[in-house]
């Protein structure tokens, strides 16, 4: 017997700002946390926009002899993940240690590789920071979480690129319904704001100079954001038994790896995944009222993600709306399936779809509702999450609006 | 695309070397999706023409795009290499 599963818990940390309800203001207003890039010198690039996160202190939430001991990336999946179970509130109370799991993005430190690197290399240095193993290493974030949130079950890092994140929750997911935890800590951090990485993206050329278009027929590319996400899921008779806030109901997890490229993108597989997620979630596609756009606004990611809503969901795509919140605090790679999810919950929750900013002309190849522009109220039901990551490692989540 | 310029002739035969593909297919009219050089293949060739050669070749530029032809290429690669001999000379 599957159990339902209840997000419990929120947090958020992106260009749009430090915590869960300046995401929710951002998303509603509509605001481009797009941006001149300050914390990396870009003066040798032609790409000199990002989307950072802003004012962010790592001495407001590290003692300093901890703060050598972890990357950007791990200090934001921390402090997401402290947001996400101060939000769920008493939920540790009364579990069992191996009923309690955390599941998070794979992402290496690369400010500590960049920075030890740049020590050795460029400047003779005779050794790199003695903690550049702990602070780099792509299981270091799902570490910390553990340590700082005092959790002792099962515990350990996915890796699919732009869907680690998304892989993560959906697993998570899995273990709730199965009756294997009671309750999960999941999502994604990454900063890959370092010299060496906006230098190896410009490389790849498929950075915008000039904005985050999704959908949009002038779209020039991504925007490379850095952020976190982190949602709490638990045993939905357990949250209703402690009368706790549910956010969301997550009902459905689809996964589908292309077998075709490393970073151009499959259509039909995308689609597949989109409708493992419904199949997953008992929906009809005709039941979904929003999608939550993979959307990077590079011509064939956007094109293709168009064609594949449109193979799952056929004439209803003329009354789905689909946006891209990627238009407002950037890709943030390993991190945006945490992110969109929690975007995702919120849009439920509060009754809105967020918009798909910087949208200035209609693209054949892409015939959707992108909600340009501004944020729409709209009481939707079910919405999808959908994460199409370079290499062809497709996840995508399906979410209901809890109604009690 | 003028095959009888020396200049163009040696970015012709570097590319054929790269991509693996026979002289003669490389018409200026080919799209090189045609001859089975992928959007990321062309990412590479561009990189290489630029370590070989010595040039930059901009993001923003004519071949930043799904529809680039072999003419193309090879024309704008051997601009930035006149360019870049008119400035060193």
């Amino acid at each position: 017997m599957k159990s339902r599963v209840a997000i419990t818990g929120l947090g958020s940390l992106s260009a749009l700002g430090n915590d869960v309800s300046a995401h929710l203001e951002g998303l509603r207003a509509g605001t481009v946390g797009i941006g001149e890039t300050r914390g990396v010198d870009v003066s040798s690039m032609k790409t000199k926009i990002s989307a950072e996160v802003r004012g962010f202190v790592p001495e407001e939430h590290f003692e300093p002899r901890q703060l050598g001991l972890i990357d950007r990336t791990s200090q934001f999946a921390v402090v997401v993940a402290r947001q996400a179970l101060a939000d769920a509130g008493p939920v540790l109370e009364g579990v069992a240690r191996h009923r309690v799991g955390a599941i998070f993005a794979a992402s290496v430190g690369f400010h500590a590789v960049d920075d030890s690197y740049r020590k050795l290399y460029a400047e003779g240095a005779a050794r790199p920071h003695p903690f550049t193993v702990p602070r780099a290493m792509p299981s270091g974030q799902v570490s910390h979480v553990t340590m700082d949130l005092g959790i002792h079950g099962p515990a350990f890092s996915i890796a699919s690129a732009c869907s680690s994140a998304a892989h993560s929750i959906g697993t998570a997911f899995h273990m709730v319904r199965s009756g294997m935890l009671d309750v999960a800590v999941s999502g994604g951090a990454e900063s890959q704001l370092t010299y060496g990485m906006l230098k190896s993206w410009e490389a790849l050329r498929v950075l915008s100079p000039d904005g985050c278009r999704p959908f949009s027929k002038d779209r020039a590319g991504l925007v490379i954001g850095e952020g976190a996400g982190a949602v709490v899921l638990e045993n939905m008779d357990r949250a209703l038994a402690r009368g706790a806030t549910i956010h969301a109901e997550l009902v459905g997890f689809g996964m589908s790896a292309d077998g075709m490229d490393i970073t151009a993108p499959d259509m039909a597989s995308a689609a597949a995944s989109m409708r493992f997620a419904l199949e997953d979630a008992g929906l009809a596609p005709e039941a979904i009222d929003y999608v939550s756009a993979h959307g990077t606004a590079t011509v064939l990611n956007d094109k293709t993600e168009a064609g594949a809503l449109r193979l799952v969901f056929g004439d209803h795509l003329a009354r789905l709306p689909v946006s891209s919140s990627k238009s407002q605090y950037g890709h943030t790679m390993n991190a945006s399936g945490a992110l969109d999810c929690v975007t995702t919950v919120l849009a439920l929750r509060e009754g809105f779809l967020p918009p798909t900013m910087g949208f200035r002309e209609a693209d054949p190849d892409c015939d959707l509702d992108c909600v340009p522009n501004g944020a729409r109220v709209a009481a939707i039901e079910h919405a999808i999450s959908s994460s199409f990551a370079f290499g062809g490692l497709n996840a995508v989540l399906a979410l209901k609006r809890f109604g009690g | 695309m003028q095959t009888d310029d020396p200049a163009v002739a040696e970015i012709v035969d570097f590319i054929s070397g790269e991509v693996g593909v026979d002289k003669s297919l490389l018409t200026p009219e080919t799209p090189v999706a045609e001859l089975g050089i992928s959007s990321l293949d062309l990412i590479e060739t561009i990189f290489k023409l630029e370590s070989r050669f010595g040039i930059e070749i901009p993001n923003d530029g004519p071949l930043n795009g799904n529809d680039v032809t072999v003419g193309t290429l090879v024309d704008h690669v051997a601009e930035l290499l006149a360019a870049q001999k008119g400035k060193t000379a």
